[in-house]
């Protein structure tokens, strides 16, 4: 038996808008689509198609190499956690003032403070080693490489220059 | 509260994982529960910020800056039922930023975004799993040409929709706009995409 109804089938532009919004459709189009198989059934063929494209797209990408694990710079540090250095430092401090210093407290006390002479000549003579020094620092071979300029855009540079997105645009809570 | 969380749950994309319990416990300072939300959440950020920056070397920097700005903001978090489109807020910015930057580069002729060796060989980014079908590099390169009419919204979207599998809420919140111009947004882009790519049979041909 013939159907009489007239075609009133959605065309394509229509079956993809229900899959962006079936509601955007009219009144008439969303009654059609309810109670129409064929249609429901592109419609679900063509979402079924893009669904596949991203599966493929998802089996085409890499899988990341690297988990992420908190750098421990990061880590949150308790106020009271023991700390071996701090001790062993703290440690020797004690030592050194119960064996080195406190014994001879006493004997510095009396004891005279040796003079040293001072002689001006041979201080310019140390400073000018030391400037001498601090000019040169490389040894003589390397002196006449030539400086590897620093590249012209750092990445604190281009930071300035182009600033990251703001953080309180992350922190705005997204639209449940 | 249970019913709240139960509910949010029951949203995420896989039932069985407990997102809001865990970042409720990470936002308390649980860093193993942090770590359980990385290990599940990473390789699908890693893949949304590879399918736009098509290169792995800056997929896997950028994930791992998304994740450590996850860490450092989680407790800024009010809606733990929210942590997925936040995630991929994150990202989105993050994939911005990187992009602006580039730009800025190549203004300069220290980096052409058209350059070929821009983007990592598609040979060489595919997964060991996916030897078969048709060249992943052809693929790539086809998507590519079949999104150049889009806008670059109407390209996020449709991304976010059908490769990053986000439903319509959660990209409305990903990228801070209402539900009704995301649709608008996927309408025009699937039009767009179906004109330049017909019923995508000769890509779906090779899976």
């Amino acid at each position: 038996m013939m159907d009489q109804r007239p075609n009133t089938h959605l065309a394509y532009d229509d079956l993809l808008r229900t899959l962006a919004d079936a509601s955007d459709l009219s009144s008439e189009q969303q009654a059609h689509f309810e109670s129409c198989h064929r249609c429901r059934r592109q419609a679900q063929d063509i979402q079924y198609r893009y669904q596949k494209l991203g599966q493929m797209a998802r089996s085409m990408a890499p899988e990341p190499s690297r988990p992420f694990r908190v750098p421990e710079h990061h880590m949150p540090k308790s106020r009271w956690h023991f700390k071996p250095g701090v001790a062993v430092g703290v440690l020797g401090v004690l030592v050194f003032v119960f064996t080195v210093w406190w014994p001879n407290r006493a004997e510095h006390a009396d004891a005279p403070v040796p003079l040293v002479e001072y002689s001006e000549q041979e201080d310019a003579q140390l400073m000018a080693e030391v400037d001498a020094l601090v000019h040169d620092a490389l040894p003589v071979a390397y002196q006449q490489v030539a400086v590897v300029s620093e590249p012209i855009f750092s990445k604190d540079l281009i930071d300035w220059i182009v600033p990251s997105i703001d953080e309180d645009d992350e922190s705005i809570e997204p639209r449940a | 509260m249970v019913a709240k969380r139960a509910e949010a749950d029951e949203r995420s994309k896989n039932t069985t994982f407990p997102t809001v319990e865990l970042v409720e416990k990470a936002q308390a300072g649980d860093q193993t529960a942090f770590h359980l939300l990385v290990d599940h959440y990473q390789p699908e950020i890693y893949r949304m910020i590879y399918y736009r920056s098509r290169s792995q070397m800056d997929a896997e920097d950028l994930t791992q800056d998304v994740m450590l700005k996850a860490y450092k903001n989680i407790g800024r978090l009010k809606s733990p039922e929210v942590f997925r489109s936040w995630l991929y807020r994150i990202a989105v910015n993050r994939v911005r930023d990187y992009y602006r930057k580039i730009q800025f580069k190549s203004l300069f002729g220290f980096v052409s975004m058209d350059d070929e060796a821009f983007h990592d060989s598609a040979e060489m980014a595919v997964s060991a799993q996916a030897e078969e079908g048709i060249s992943r590099k052809d693929f790539w390169r086809q998507i590519e040409q079949m999104m150049t009419s889009l806008s670059k919204m109407e390209k996020e979207v449709f991304l976010l929709r059908f490769f990053d599998q986000l439903t319509i809420k959660e990209i409305s919140a990903a990228l801070n706009k209402n539900q009704s111009t995301i649709k608008t947004h996927l309408y025009r882009a699937l039009r767009k995409f179906k004109a330049a790519a017909g019923d995508l049979d000769g890509l779906l041909e090779g899976i």
